[in-house]
């Protein structure tokens, strides 16, 4: 079926099965590959989103079901990677193979939106993505700086 | 990100998804003369005419740095200004026509600063000798009155030729022998050693970066698999009628077991690196893929291993461990010593299959035309890769491009490239279009490559002043290469010891996951080395310092005095680790810490460096376990780039902490248990510790490697802490199995005091 979704501002059509996720669709239709497969079962985060403000696991959200609904992917957040997440995550140098990395940031920024300083505890309940890499302790300092740097 | 940063690694992309191959791979100094173009010198480097330069990295990186910290190597010795540098991926056709140029090009074994340190500062020094020369020529000012600087020739009087200027004539010039060029004096060194940023890092934070997976071609089609569910099972047939008329499906191909490599690392286990017989799906899209395949009726003959489980298995090892096996080293007398013991204790260790699970799902996308095949794959051994695609196309390697783009992830599991073949085969079904194959996260599991599942039997004997005065190890592994080495090369002196090693045929191919079998030996002997400090009533790192006497290493030992400097390095790390994480300090109830030091290339000829780690642990008494603080010093050697290698040690962490919790692949008739993250969980944020300490030791020497060294001794410290802090001795993994309550005598213990 012809779906249109709005993805970072923008109108886009896409052709799609009805249970196609969402994240196929991101990838392969629209070409927005910083999003990425990891798991497609919801448990890694690679392909996190931000869906009318929330962080959603792109994989497990069935593209039909994104109609009318506010999409933001990690090419959403800045052209040039100036957005303060990713500005935090570049002063930490966190990223090591940096797979996970587009997931852990927009996971981040939502949290950033509704929490301003988040508490370590906080971090760890909200945050689960996976990082095979072992970024975590970078990961931690730089939302923690992200929260006192923003502007 | 600067721009010009930006339309380089564009252009890297461009390059990498194959819009023409890339430019200027074959011919020193091919150059239009009509204006100017880019010219290659010796292989190594090509300069632009804006005098940016694209320094040929012969290694994939798989997200250890390697892009930046060997830029970092070349361009030290060039002079290069570092703003002007742009390092891009090998290109193994080219590597193989020139006769393996690149020197080494396997990505494994923590080895691509230790093997590419000296050949990349050489190239680099005969490079600039050869654009010096060219300066002199145009000049008429002698070398030895020019210097460089800032990708440029600096005349006595201050006149600046770039390097751009003069690469044109440079690469006319013959390079200088390598054994002429003079390298930098290390005090002078500007580049390595310096914390500088990855040149990929900006596009690691906005998803720009382009790995494997992010291949996208004109009229790409996707395709997925379905391995034989049993190791070493073969497919018998499937009824692909009854998904030709789904959406999307184009073709269902059958394809042929094989090697999953040709070369290299991967043939030292003969047979046991095969690649099954699969299905693969090719459709309109990947999720129609998918969903096709899991819809199609398949046949599959299980084989000798249909009944194999790691039950099964462990009974078998069980068994084995208890029999006579093959001595593989013997010193002193065994039997006569433990006889004389004052105390002995005897334990036995085992340890499960495991998987890397790197984070990017294997793939790979290959294009058959009628000029040649394009291969595009992260793997961790392009030029085996590039092999295996030609041999599998049935082509000369020469009509076969092969594009190695990053890799997210890889581990060990990246080495064996049974995928590259698959995709092959799927791309001679359908040819002229190109297919990306991409397995998912359930068939990646489903096909790991582990370390060996193993069983140890440990029996030592300590004289009454609580000294280790007998050693008996018997180890018996699945399926791995013979790795003896293991439980029989110890740094650790005792007199009397005896160790036995035998290998039985398991499923699973062996693979050579991140820490591989040193994981494995040093946390099972210095676990059993803290049951003998505990039995002793001994300070652990006492008995460690004792064991590690370099005044006992054996004089006929062939690398003797490398020996005796490895002993030097653990004692002094392990030193520098029990200050920094306060050792003698004692701990409140509840609280442990537990503490090991090894050297990989104790055990083995690799180059990496010496590492000490002290974990401390708070267990809750009712299961809980929190990891408070993690210490690692490491001398690796000289530091390529400080920041780089903190991360490398980071990543280790929490590796060790994966595999010390959760590590652990299951076989139920002959097949993994184990499909996604719900079945195998790994750290994340809220397990990893919020408190890791890594110090870096200052040394001169040559740069070791640093990937894996933390691995085993965070593993093996984090087990000696639990029982340190109350909790049970854990000679077997995963964690999760275990119950984490206080011991019995530990509760009565804690009481008393
Ligand atoms: S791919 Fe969606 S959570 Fe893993
Ligand atoms: S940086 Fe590699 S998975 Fe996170």
């Amino acid at each position: 079926m012809n779906i249109e979704l709005k993805v970072n501002g923008s109108l886009m059509r896409a052709d799609v099965d009805d249970d196609t996720p969402l994240l196929w669709v991101l990838r392969d239709t629209l070409k927005l590959k910083g999003t990425k497969y990891g798991c497609g079962i919801g448990q890694c985060g690679a392909c996190t989103v931000i869906a009318d403000g929330e962080a959603t696991r792109s994989c497990s959200l069935a593209a039909t079901a994104a109609v009318g609904i506010e999409i933001t992917t990690i090419e959403g957040l800045s052209p040039d990677g100036g957005q303060f997440v990713q500005a935090a995550w570049q002063d930490h140098r966190v990223p090591q193979c940096g797979y996970c990395q587009s997931g852990m940031i927009m996971a981040v920024t939502a949290l950033l939106s509704k929490t301003l300083f988040p508490t370590d505890d906080e971090i760890d309940r909200e945050i689960t993505n996976i990082c095979r890499c072992g970024t975590y302790d970078r990961i931690r300092a730089a939302i923690h700086a992200a929260a006192n740097n923003r502007s | 990100m600067d721009t010009d940063r930006r339309s380089v690694l564009k252009s890297m992309a461009a390059v990498s998804a194959g819009i023409g191959f890339p430019v200027l791979m074959t011919g020193c100094g091919v150059a239009d003369r009509s204006g100017p173009s880019p010219v290659e010198l010796i292989s190594w480097i090509v300069v632009m005419p804006n005098n940016t330069v694209r320094i040929r990295i012969p290694q994939s990186d798989i997200g250890q740095g390697v892009i930046t910290t060997l830029s970092q190597v070349l361009a030290e010795e060039l002079d290069l200004k570092w703003s002007l540098v742009r390092p891009e991926f090998f290109d193994p056709l080219t590597n193989l026509k020139r006769g393996n140029v690149y020197v080494y090009t396997c990505t494994e074994s923590s080895w691509s600063a230790d093997r590419l340190f000296n050949p990349m500062r050489t190239a680099g020094a005969q490079i600039r000798h050869m654009l010096l020369e060219a300066a002199s020529r145009r000049s008429g000012i002698s070398i030895a009155d020019l210097r460089t600087e800032d990708s440029s020739i600096i005349s006595p009087g201050g006149g600046r030729q770039s390097y751009a200027e003069v690469a044109l004539e440079a690469s006319r010039i013959r390079p200088p022998h390598p054994s002429r060029v003079r390298l930098k004096n290390p005090a002078d060194y500007r580049l390595i050693g310096k914390p500088i940023k990855r040149l990929d890092l900006t596009p690691k934070t906005t998803g720009a970066l382009e790995y494997g997976i992010d291949v996208d071609l004109p009229g790409m089609l996707y395709a997925t698999v379905q391995q034989s569910p049993v190791y070493g099972g073969k497919l018998v047939s499937f009824d692909e009628k009854a998904i030709m008329g789904m959406p999307g499906v184009v073709k269902v191909v059958r394809i042929a077991a094989g090697p999953c490599g040709l070369n290299g690392p991967i043939a030292d286990g003969g047979e046991d690196y095969g690649m099954d017989d699969a299905v693969a799906v090719v459709a309109d899209s990947f999720w129609r893929a998918k969903k096709a395949l899991q819809a199609l009726p398949i046949q599959w003959e299980e084989g000798q291993f249909a009944e194999t489980s790691s039950e099964s298995i462990m009974a078998d090892l069980g068994e084995r461990v208890g029999l006579p096996q093959p001595v593989v080293r013997e010193a002193g007398n065994f039997g006569e010593a433990i006889g004389r013991a004052h105390r002995v204790l005897e334990a036995d260790y085992s340890y499960p299959f495991m998987d890397a699970m790197p984070l990017e799902p294997i793939n790979c996308t290959a294009w058959l035309r009628p000029d040649g095949l394009q291969v595009w794959a992260s793997t961790q051994f392009a030029q085996d890769a590039h092999r295996l695609a030609a041999v599998t196309a049935g082509l000369p390697p020469d009509k076969v491009q092969f594009n190695l783009p990053y890799a997210g992830g890889a581990f060990g599991r990246r080495c064996q490239n049974e995928y590259v073949s698959q995709a092959v085969q799927i791309a001679k079904a359908v040819p002229g279009r190109p297919i990306k194959l991409l397995w998912t996260r359930e068939e990646m599991m489903a096909r790991g490559y582990p370390p060996p599942i193993t069983m140890s039997r440990f029996k030592a004997g300590l004289d009454d002043k609580g000294k280790v005065i007998a050693w008996f190890n018997r180890v018996v592994s699945g399926t791995a290469p013979d790795q003896s080495y293991g439980p029989a090369r110890l740094p650790h002196y005792v007199p009397n010891l005896r160790i036995e090693y035998a290998r039985i045929k398991t499923p699973q191919p062996f693979g050579w996951m991140r820490g591989v079998a040193f994981t494995q030996h040093v946390w099972m002997n210095q676990g059993f080395q803290d049951e003998l400090a505990v039995a002793a009533g001994r300070d652990p790192v006492d008995l460690y310092m004792e064991l590690l006497d370099e005044s006992t290493v054996p004089v006929d030992l062939v690398d003797r005095d490398v020996a005796v400097r490895r002993i030097r390095h653990m004692r002094a790390v392990l030193n520098r680790a029990t200050e920094i994480a306060d050792w003698k300090q004692p701990l409140p109830r509840g609280r442990g810490r537990g503490v090991s030091v090894s050297d990989f290339s104790y055990w083995v000829t690799y180059h990496t460096g010496t590492a000490a780690a002290i974990v401390d642990i708070t267990l809750d008494g009712v299961g809980g376990l929190r990891i408070d603080q993690v210490v690692v010093v490491l001398n690796c050697g000289r530091v390529l780039n400080p920041e780089v290698v903190r991360g490398q040690v980071e990543g280790s962490v929490f590796w060790a902490i994966t595999n010390a919790l959760y590590g652990k692949i299951t076989l139920k008739n002959g097949r993994v248990v184990q499909r996604n993250f719900q079945d195998h969980d790994v750290a994340r944020l809220a397990t990893a510790c919020r408190n890791v300490r890594v110090e870096l030791v200052e040394s001169d020497d040559h740069p070791a490697g640093v990937g894996e060294d933390a691995v085993p001794i965070v593993m093996t410290a984090l087990l000696n802490a639990i029982y340190a802090a109350g909790g049970p001795r854990v000679r077997s993994l995963p964690l999760r199995d275990h119950n984490l309550s206080f011991r019995r005598e530990a509760v009565v213990e804690t009481n008393g005091t």
